[in-house]
């Protein structure tokens, strides 16, 4: 194995381990979590640059019987790895005035790790059984510590999540199994038979209607965990009660890591059959996914439930984009990057917001700015960043997508993106006044506590400017491998 | 050398499947939890039998190793948890359907006739797969999903989500080939923790939650 896919996916298995060992829970364990979330971040952006020097997509690094990591890996890893060790710098159990129940930290510290590591598999894997085992592993782990503080409603929501997302990912293994199938029937068994790239390779000479089935299958099962309409059920409640680092983890990037999946299948089906299929399928189910996000979120009374809903919204652009030709797919997998950027800040300052105000209700929150003036004016930025308002990067994704369709000449789907992105941006705007402004309600503290999360949260938003401004040449590098990689 | 001729194969898997779908309506129109349990375990128990079948016939000792798990998983363990969390936690024993009975009845056996259609059209894969197993694993995993969404009580949802694995697991097998262990054995760790989530669940709601136990009916997939 490769040093430096060894140092991304061991750190986070080793924290998980230290945390299930030691008990009862001691302090030292997240301080272990965060710092092999650093090791396995730096890691990541170690493969991601190797990759960048490598150069063309053919040429991965670190490659093995088992793994493969291109750029379109690097690139998921490293959206994965930055939001995990947000969520466990972020999360609890590292001192402060907020500390809970020791057996809850243990059990937050034990389940985000390792959700971490599934997530950090599934997209370095090359196997596509095994990459699903992982996103199911995903599932699981997410699922123990969604009902954290052990509400009726948080339990509820798990339970809901576990059975929507397990029938959704059976569903995608049916899918798998077919493609198989055909792989076995047609070309006999080879060694890595299931391995994408053998299977993209020989996808010429597979049945294009089984592949087609197929693909359908996979897209519904692995689109019910990416949350795109109408699978999105379980969503909502799922992002809103659970502690707010999962929420940043699953909203951030298990989301994408689904996407992901969707991404490589689309890579083999499109082998075999015309991409009309799979871009007129990531089409349909992208704008019905943007749509109801958007008009859910006009009538949202919870701002969590709020920032639940703009993924629902987010990931159904990332499904148009990646309908929409390379441009569209480079627009596509930007918007993956910045979607896990300003999302997952959003919810750690939600939880933030949360933790004071103790309502998970807008109109329970007013006079944000003069309560918490800095987790206010940031979570303002999140969500003026979500809306797509310059100068963060969101705008350049969204303005990239928009035109990606009218370069493929989908004039109809620019204008329909348009006219949605501009109620979302209508209907959050005017959540966010009504929480900024306004008459403090009594019994809230004033004043800001442990303010170096601040610090790493304000980091967040350095990123998403950047990404807005500039988008750095080693980046734009490393999402058009991804693409070419997906696209040929 | 295999010690069956492939038509007699043919013949168990498909009576084997026959079998399978009479324990899939029992499980739609069981009206006590208990029945859904006995059923789901029938259910695996004649998968693992199948398994065992198709490894005497193709001398693949991976289908031996799968067959084995799913007779000690699915048959016995699963079941006897579910049946413990029944005893232990005295629920209520109706299974509590949101649409009658006999309606998901007739939706079951619609699922079947679509199954055998759709899998007529899939030519090519019909080839790799021994007998009927394709139409019926499709079945059985439809069915499934309508249990889980038709039923009220989490305990039957459950019963609903093996079912629906069942499928899944009998057409995987049924393949001239088989698939790779590794990843059969993914998949069954997968149902293994899948189904332990779940009972934890079931069990937090009932000591954590300052809620009566009729609430835990209520839990909506």
């Amino acid at each position: 194995m490769n040093p430096s896919l060894s140092l991304l996916l061991l750190p986070p298995l080793i924290a998980g381990i230290v945390a299930l060992v030691v008990r009862p829970y001691r302090r030292f364990v997240a301080w272990v979590s965060v710092v092999c979330a650093a090791v396995s971040f730096a890691a990541s952006v170690a493969l991601a640059v190797a990759v960048v020097q490598a150069g063309t997509p053919d040429d991965p690094v670190a490659v093995s019987t088992l793994w493969r990591v291109d750029a379109l890996s690097a690139l998921l890893a490293v959206c994965i790895a930055f939001v995990a060790l947000l969520a466990s710098a972020l999360g609890p159990g590292l001192g402060g005035a907020d500390e809970e129940d020791p057996a809850r930290m243990r059990q937050f510290r034990i389940f985000t790790n390792a959700f971490a590591s599934t997530m950090l598999v599934a997209v370095t894997i090359q196997n596509v059984a095994l990459m699903w085992v992982a996103i199911e592993a995903t599932t699981i782990t997410s699922a123990m510590v969604i009902p954290l503080t052990r509400t009726k409603a948080s339990v509820e929501a798990s339970w809901k999540y576990l059975l929507i997302c397990s029938v959704g990912i059976a569903l995608a293994f049916a899918g798998t199994v077919l493609a198989y199938f055909d792989f076995v029937a047609t070309a006999g068994e080879v060694p890595g038979a299931l391995n994408w790239t053998v299977l993209r390779e020989t996808a010429r000479v597979l049945h294009p209607q089984l592949l087609q089935t197929a693909f359908a299958f996979v897209l519904i099962g692995y689109g019910t965990k990416a949350g795109l309409a109408p699978m999105h059920t379980w969503l909502p409640d799922a992002h809103s009660e659970a502690p707010s680092p999962v929420s940043a983890m699953m909203s951030g990037v298990l989301l994408a890591v689904a996407m992901y999946a969707i991404a490589r299948w689309k890579a083999v089906v499109d082998a075999a059959v015309d991409p009309w299929f799979t871009n007129s399928l990531l089409l349909g189910f992208g704008l019905l996914s943007v749509t109801i996000g958007a008009f859910s979120l006009v009538i949202q009374r919870h701002y969590k439930r709020m920032l639940a809903y703009s993924s629902v919204e987010h990931m159904g652009l990332v499904a148009v984009g990646l309908a929409l030709g390379p441009l569209g797919t480079f627009a596509a997998l930007l918007h993956v990057v910045n979607h896990a950027v300003a999302k997952s800040m959003s919810f750690l300052l939600a939880g933030r917001i949360l933790h004071r105000y103790d309502t998970t209700e807008i109109g329970g929150v007013t006079g944000l700015l003069r309560v918490m003036p800095w987790t206010g004016s940031l979570f303002a930025v999140g969500i003026l960043a979500l809306v797509g308002l310059p100068p963060f990067g969101l705008f350049v994704s969204e303005f990239l997508l928009i035109r990606a369709a009218i370069v493929t000449s989908r004039f109809w789907v620019a204008g329909v993106v348009l006219v949605l992105l501009l109620t979302v941006f209508v209907s959050l705007i005017a959540h966010l006044n009504r929480m900024l402004y306004g008459e403090m309600p009594s019994g809230v503290a004033i004043g800001e506590t442990r303010s170096w999360p601040l610090v790493a949260l304000a980091l967040s938003v350095g990123v998403l400017i950047v990404l807005g401004v500039t988008l750095p040449q080693p980046i734009s590098t490393l999402i058009a491998q991804s693409v070419r990689g997906v696209i040929r | 050398m295999s010690p069956l001729s492939p038509d007699a194969v043919h013949t168990v898997i498909d009576d084997l499947g026959a079998l399978l779908l009479f324990t899939m309506i029992l499980i739609v129109a069981a009206g006590q939890i208990y029945r859904a349990i006995y059923s789901v375990a029938a259910q695996s128990l004649l998968i693992s039998i199948a398994g065992a079948v198709l490894a005497t016939a193709t001398g693949n000792p991976d289908l031996w190793v799968i067959a084995g798990i799913t007779l000690a998983v699915k048959a016995i363990l699963l079941p006897w948890v579910l049946h413990r969390v029944v005893q232990r936690m005295n629920v209520r024993r109706e299974v509590e359907p949101v649409i009658p009975i006999a309606a998901t009845l007739a939706l079951a056996v619609a699922i079947v006739v679509v199954s055998f259609q759709l899998s007529a059209s899939l030519g090519p894969v019909r080839q790799a797969i021994t007998g009927n197993a394709l139409p019926v694993g499709i079945a059985l995993t439809l069915t499934g999903v309508l249990v889980m969404a038709t039923r009220k009580t989490a305990l039957t949802q459950m019963v609903g989500l093996f079912a629906s694995e069942n499928g899944i697991f009998f057409t995987a097998m049924a393949v001239t080939q088989g698939m790779p262990l590794i990843i059969e054995i993914g998949v069954i760790l997968d149902v293994i923790l899948a189904a332990l989530v779940m009972t934890i669940m079931v069990l937090r709601v009932r000591s954590t939650v300052d809620a009566d136990i009729a609430d835990l009916d209520r839990l909506r997939g």
